[in-house]
């Protein structure tokens, strides 16, 4: 618990207050100053992490990526998030049909890898923030979708939903406001836990040269480009790779902190892991 | 005599088996009853005699794809509700009919504010109420049943309160647009005898209030006594017995109905064994032949008829039992008790 706070409060804090502090500009070019080793001082100026190949500031790079990465991720999970609980409640609270075509849906997604998806549709409309941002919304959203269904499956037959029926209730009524509050929390955990996951795959991506373009940094794309020179300089994959392990493992640590235990409904690793 | 406020006629609800050869199940055979103006109908029978089902029924709220209605007439004022579409009938539930659960503990929704949810049983009802208007009239329910300090109170989740405040939060929803008909399904079940006293004080004040008729569902003879007006009794998805408390109480003219006050403990006197009803509820997959109690009534074991059969409710309008002997009953409780 401390360990992940610490390690998500560290990434987030340097995230946040580097781009912001003066003279760190992330895409002024110092070919003379290329590929300096962490805390070297050049003319009274201090590259905490160094500069990369073509004299750029290593650690205005990391941040300004960082910003980006949760940037998409974030928007990705709200996407996702709203697309799953949307479907998985109407599936759960009027069953027979709906259900069966939602969910036929969700199982037909899950048979298909989300990433490969992803690389598919890129190759055609194109790299672009937008577009990758609003595929990883449409391809995560199977998870809330199948845990917010087995909590509506279990709520809808609660008797303050039938309470609420007798008092004139319809069905958008009592999704909206007996479901929707009681499936939010798990909702919000398996969302920082689905965080962790696809800042990894928009790291993937953007190794793979299918997600952010430079010169826009990326995490994924300054190990790409740290790659050339793992022999010499390793540093310049090390460090971005550090970053996300840091984001990753402190968001993923934290949600399963608050997983309720033993709870059938919302054992998101088991959920996570199919997908 | 008045206009009943609710009318049942010849209810007959089925449910669908799991084998699809089965016929459905006749749950509901033949039940019929009405509620006049501000009276209390108490309904007892024992679990599974068809109680809640009729309730349920009446709601429009049978689980839908297994059960049905499958004939009778349901009418509430001058109105027929077991054709209404859904929506229709969601005008009426909460509103001028409505229902009061056996288990406070699990009809409050664990995540929303008390006064939420007093208010969400008042905007489905009046959604043009303005915010103020609303709180005002969420508060002025949380003082009329009792609960102190309504203004903290309202503000708090349904786990900060006891059983009995919750049952006082269920009425408050309840009676939020004042109901012409309350139905109250085993309202004390959950609760302490002495919370019992309390809610059931509680609900006659309101009803005096608001001149509110209600069925009262239950298993508690003893409460029954005490709140109704007039009492049907319910054995195997029929009506067995009814009639006025007192006369029905006093003179039970079905052996069932004797039966069920002969199995209660009596207080004062000698001890002795505490006696039953012999045998066990019919099983709605086979239910008996003729009258459904028959099996378990010495009465009928002279008589034939009684498992040929089916009687009827008869006798005086106001006092009726379905027994082809309810002339000899009397007699035969006389018998009975000096054994």
């Amino acid at each position: 618990m401390a360990f992940a706070a610490t390690l998500l409060s560290a990434i987030l804090s340097l995230i946040i207050v580097v781009p912001l502090l003066p003279s760190y500009d992330a895409f002024s070019q110092d070919i003379f100053n290329s590929l300096l080793r962490p805390g070297s001082v050049v003319d009274g100026r201090t590259y905490w992490l160094g500069t990369d190949i073509l004299g750029r500031d290593i650690l205005s790079r990391l941040a300004l990526a960082g910003r980006v990465s949760l940037a998409i991720a974030l928007s990705a999970v709200v996407i996702s998030l709203f697309i799953g609980v949307t479907l998985g409640l109407l599936a759960g609270y009027f069953r027979g049909i709906t259900e069966n075509v939602i969910m036929g849906i969700a199982d037909l997604q899950l048979a298909v890898p989300r990433i490969l998806l992803i690389i598919a549709v890129t190759a055609v409309l194109g790299p672009d923030l937008v577009t990758l941002t609003i595929l990883l919304g449409l391809t995560s959203w199977v998870s809330y979708g199948r845990v917010a269904r087995a909590m509506a499956l279990s709520l809808r037959e609660r008797e303050f939903v039938l309470s609420a029926i007798t008092q004139g209730a319809g069905p958008a009524w009592n999704i909206r406001k007996h479901l929707l509050p009681n499936v939010l929390p798990q909702m919000l955990i398996l969302g920082s836990y689905e965080l962790g996951q696809i800042i990894v795959i928009e790291a993937a991506l953007s190794y793979l040269g299918l997600g952010v373009q430079p010169p826009m940094p990326s995490w994924g794309l300054m190990i790409n480009e740290g790659q050339d020179w793992l022999e010499i300089e390793p540093w310049l994959a090390i460090i971005p790779g550090v970053a996300i392990f840091m984001l990753v493992a402190g968001s993923q640590f934290l949600s399963q902190r608050f997983t309720p235990e033993g709870a059938p409904d919302t054992d998101i690793t088991a959920i996570g892991s199919r997908t | 005599m008045t206009a009943p406020v609710l009318s049942v006629r010849d209810l007959v609800v089925e449910f669908d088996t799991p084998h699809a050869d089965r016929a459905p199940l006749r749950v509901i055979d033949g039940v019929s009853f009405d509620v006049v103006a501000g009276e209390v109908l108490g309904i007892v029978g024992e679990s599974g005699s068809g109680k809640s089902v009729t309730m349920l029924a009446v709601m429009g709220l049978l689980p839908g794809g297994q059960a049905r209605i499958a004939s009778g007439e349901v009418w509430f004022n001058d109105t027929r509700i077991d054709t209404l579409p859904f929506a229709g009938l969601s005008a009426l539930r909460g509103g001028a009919i409505s229902m009061i659960f056996q288990d406070p503990m699990t009809s409050l929704n664990p995540v929303s504010r008390v006064g939420r949810q007093i208010a969400e049983a008042i905007r489905l009802h009046q959604p043009d109420l303005n915010r103020a208007g609303i709180k005002d009239r969420v508060m002025e329910l949380l003082d009329l049943v009792g609960v102190p300090d309504a203004a903290t109170r309202m503000r708090q989740f349904p786990h900060e309160f006891s059983g009995g405040m919750r049952q006082r939060v269920m009425i408050a929803m309840a009676i939020a647009n004042e109901p012409k008909l309350l139905i109250a399904d085993e309202p004390t079940t959950a609760l302490d005898v002495t919370i019992q006293a309390q809610v059931m004080d509680l609900l006659a004040e309101v009803r005096e209030r608001t001149s509110a008729s209600m069925i009262l569902i239950t298993h508690d003879l003893g409460l029954v006594a005490e709140v109704a007006d007039r009492v049907a009794v319910m054995y195997s998805g029929r009506i067995a017995e009814m009639g006025p408390v007192d006369a029905l109480f006093d003179a039970p003219a079905h052996p069932y109905t004797a039966g069920l006050m002969r199995s209660l403990p009596i207080l004062a006197g000698g001890r002795a064994r505490l006696w039953s009803i012999p045998g066990q509820p019919p099983d709605v997959f086979s239910r008996p032949s003729g009258c459904a109690f028959h099996p378990r009534c010495s009465l009928a074991q002279e008589h034939p008829v009684c498992a040929a059969d089916l009687p009827q409710l008869s006798g005086p309008k106001t006092h009726r039992a379905a027994c082809h002997f309810a002339a000899d009953v009397p007699a035969w409780i006389a018998a009975e008790d000096t054994v």
